[in-house]
């Protein structure tokens, strides 16, 4: 297996990740779309193993082979949050970011042997680039949701299942921040010997999950319904002007989310002493 | 809003009271110094804390003021606090510099600062007392046998969420108690290993020598590198091309920069006497990379052809001339792997062998030893190995609490929410009834 048969094994992957997200998007049939987004992943996976075959090491080690499995696990954990929570968009979703990636792939061919140095060689770093990824997709989804919640021209309430929906894709988005995070205090440990060094894009990164965390807390006291939450604390809120705060809150953090992106490449703080800035 | 004013407000007041204490305590005496958290002080201040934590929980229901430090308001007004010094902390460069207001107010060294240090350590006391809550809430529901209380439907995620909650509470409150009240014993020193040479100190960060519990002796470094590259070096713009060639074997070929370049001969460790102008196979100390490339003008047709080296400390470089001040050059190959096999001799007298490498740190009692670097100036014939030796008691608390949270965040990702056929918002509690709702009483 080589670089020229990716054009076809990611043209057959890519198709039938969009006939799934199509099927799931337009008809709603779930099972039809499930089996086709992860046969789309399997035919993927067959060009991943054949290439691991051919080069006799796992395709780990330079940016096009990372890139692969960026498509790979971005479609599997897009068809696993469908298959939980069957929001129709989640599937084409997740196609259009594995196809982007397949693409980046097969544009920039130079990218296949550029070279990964010894610090990225490890099995964390294509787990915590994918989860991040997802996450940041996640939230930026939540993030439009929510700003046409709070500023559609009805101006009406949100209801329960439009709330339930942004509470749901807050807390998968936040619990892919937080494996996001673990991961890579794990990894960095492993790479040189210190779990959290506040170096500006951990430092971003930890007040974009302070800032989901907030959400998830405060949602106790917003709305008709209570959340899940510990012990009654007496302040609660209501009326309408309280979903301000939480829609506020989650445009908020996405701004911090972005600032830890891509922010901190051009912020002065940063320069020159962040080893994320690339 | 008037709930919000009367119950956040004593909750803000008191994190900007701790601020203005912080703001105090870093005029007049500087940063915190965590030294005096070694071995045992560290521990026994950690041990008595988490008594008090919990002695502040029994006590809860009798004294109201202390409910006052981990209830829902302590909890969200000590977040808020956190999140935007943690904002501050990202947006003022961390320089150690002392001028200007952020360095008088120590946040140009935010880890030391007195505000930083004590707003989190409110959050983190908030957060103990939290989940000292949380498990005996636990425990009895698990040791009593009761489902919760005024419990009518099933849902089916509610405990094993609960459970992920209060487990991800524990463990982040873990990880901050073993980085504050662990700082003190975390010891990070380099050491530099030349080749045969037995070594038992290593240096910190600001000059301090570390006697060591081993003795290290390097017995030999070595670097695999990755193919030899070439790249187009345009003389007016005074870069390098973004393209390269990369000369893994003969026969190799690109197009870089309007050049259609082509390896037609790869030596992967090469010299050449100084008066010669082509490179042999050599496995002379400083021996290199060398490729023979033809260059062939894709427009003007102009053809060139030579050898190209990165060179050594030994051997020099080489470059193939375009014209018009534009050169095909080599730069030092990169390392993909690079190793040290050393000797550890204990003080048990025990002596074993070691492979050290970058992302496989060798563990030699509480102390890890890590790949860092080695003698770049001499490349793969670097007979010096820097390692970056790192001391840290605390880590099976941090490691295991990690992985917990990992678990639990999984959990969280699967178990969030509740039927969304249901309409309930997190599958907790709800004022509504009917199918698949139920009521919960408060605590």
């Amino acid at each position: 297996m080589t670089w020229e048969y990716l054009i076809w094994f990611g043209g057959a992957a890519s198709l039938l990740w969009l006939a799934g997200a199509l099927s799931g998007a337009v008809s709603g049939k779930i099972r039809t779309a499930v089996v086709l987004s992860l046969a789309g992943s399997f035919v993927f996976s067959i060009f991943i193993a054949g290439m691991w075959m051919s080069l006799e090491r796992p395709p780990m080690r330079t940016v096009g082979e990372t890139r692969l499995w960026y498509s790979l696990f971005l479609s599997l954990t897009g068809t696993a949050v469908y298959t939980r929570w069957r929001y129709r968009w989640i599937l084409p979703f997740s196609c259009v970011m594995s196809v982007v990636f397949l693409c980046i792939n097969l544009l920039k061919p130079e990218i296949h042997d550029q070279s990964l140095m010894p610090a990225l060689q490890s099995v964390w770093f294509i787990p915590h680039v994918t989860v991040y990824m997802f996450a940041y997709a996640i939230l930026g989804a939540v993030t439009l949701f929510a700003l046409y919640l709070w500023l559609r021209p009805s101006g009406r309430c949100p209801s329960d299942e439009e709330m339930s929906m942004c509470d749901n894709l807050v807390r998968i988005g936040w619990s892919f921040l937080t494996l996001g995070m673990v991961m890579g205090a794990l990894w960095a440990k492993q790479a040189w010997g210190d779990w959290w060094t506040w170096d500006p894009k951990e430092t971003w990164a930890f007040a974009t999950w302070l800032g989901y965390l907030l959400y998830l807390h405060l949602r106790p006291a917003v709305g008709p319904a209570r959340q899940d939450s510990g012990p009654a604390s007496g302040s609660r809120m209501s009326g309408t002007a309280e979903y301000d705060i939480l829609f506020a809150l989650l445009v908020f953090s996405f701004l911090l989310l972005q600032m830890c992106w891509y922010g901190i490449n051009y912020l002065p703080a940063a320069q020159g002493i962040s080893i994320h800035t690339y | 809003m008037p709930a919000l004013d009367r119950n956040y407000r004593t909750s803000f007041l008191r994190c900007a009271l701790l601020i203005a204490a912080g703001t105090t305590l870093q005029f007049m005496t500087g940063g915190i110094d965590s030294g005096f958290l070694h071995y045992p002080w560290g521990l026994v201040l950690a041990v008595n804390y988490v008594y008090l934590l919990i002695l502040a929980y029994s006590f809860s229901s009798r004294y109201r003021w202390l409910r006052t430090l981990w209830d829902d308001r302590a909890c969200i007004s000590s977040s808020v606090t956190l999140l935007l010094l943690v904002i501050v902390f990202g947006l003022v460069r961390q320089e150690g510099s002392e001028n200007g207001p952020a360095g008088v107010l120590g946040f140009s060294s935010m880890r030391s600062s007195w505000i930083f240090c004590i707003v989190l350590f409110y959050f983190m006391t908030a957060l103990g007392i939290r989940s000292v809550a949380e498990l005996d809430a636990l425990f009895r529901r698990i040791f009593r046998r009761r489902p919760f209380p005024g419990f009518v439907a099933v849902q089916p995620f509610h405990g094993i969420r609960r459970a992920a909650v209060t487990l991800i509470h524990l463990c982040v409150f873990l990880i901050l108690l073993a980085g504050m009240f662990g700082s003190g014993d975390k010891i990070r020193c380099r050491l530099t290993a030349h080749q045969g040479v037995p070594v038992g100190m290593a240096m910190t960060g600001d000059g301090r020598s570390v006697g060591l519990p081993f003795v290290l002796v390097l017995k030999d470094f070595s670097i695999d590198e990755y193919p030899p590259r070439l790249y187009v070096y345009d003389g007016k713009a005074g870069v390098p091309s973004r393209e390269f060639l990369s000369a893994g074997e003969d026969g190799a070929e690109a197009s870089v920069e309007g050049w259609s370049l082509r390896a037609d001969t790869v030596l992967l460790s090469a010299g050449k006497m100084p008066a010669d102008d082509r490179y042999v196979p050599s496995d002379h100390v400083g021996a290199m990379p060398a490729v023979l490339v033809s260059a062939r003008n894709e427009v003007s047709g102009v053809s060139r052809r030579g050898w190209v080296s990165c060179g050594s400390h030994v051997f020099g470089s080489s470059s193939l001339d375009l014209g018009e001040g534009s050169a095909v050059v080599m730069p030092y190959p990169q390392a993909r792997r690079y190793t040290s096999e050393v000797g550890i001799s204990r003080k048990d007298g025990e002596e074993r062998e070691y492979v050290i490498e970058v992302n496989h740190p060798v563990r030699i009692g509480a102390w890890r030893i890590y790949q860092s670097g080695y003698d770049t100036d001499t490349g793969r014939w670097s007979t010096v190995s820097i390692l970056e030796c790192v001391r840290d008691p605390w880590f099976p608390v941090v490691r295991i609490s990690l992985w917990m949270i990992l678990v639990s965040a999984a959990v969280i990702a699967v178990a969030a929410g509740g039927s969304r056929a249901a309409g309930i918002l997190s599958g907790g509690v709800s004022c509504k009834t009917g199918n698949g709702t139920f009521r919960e009483e408060g605590e």
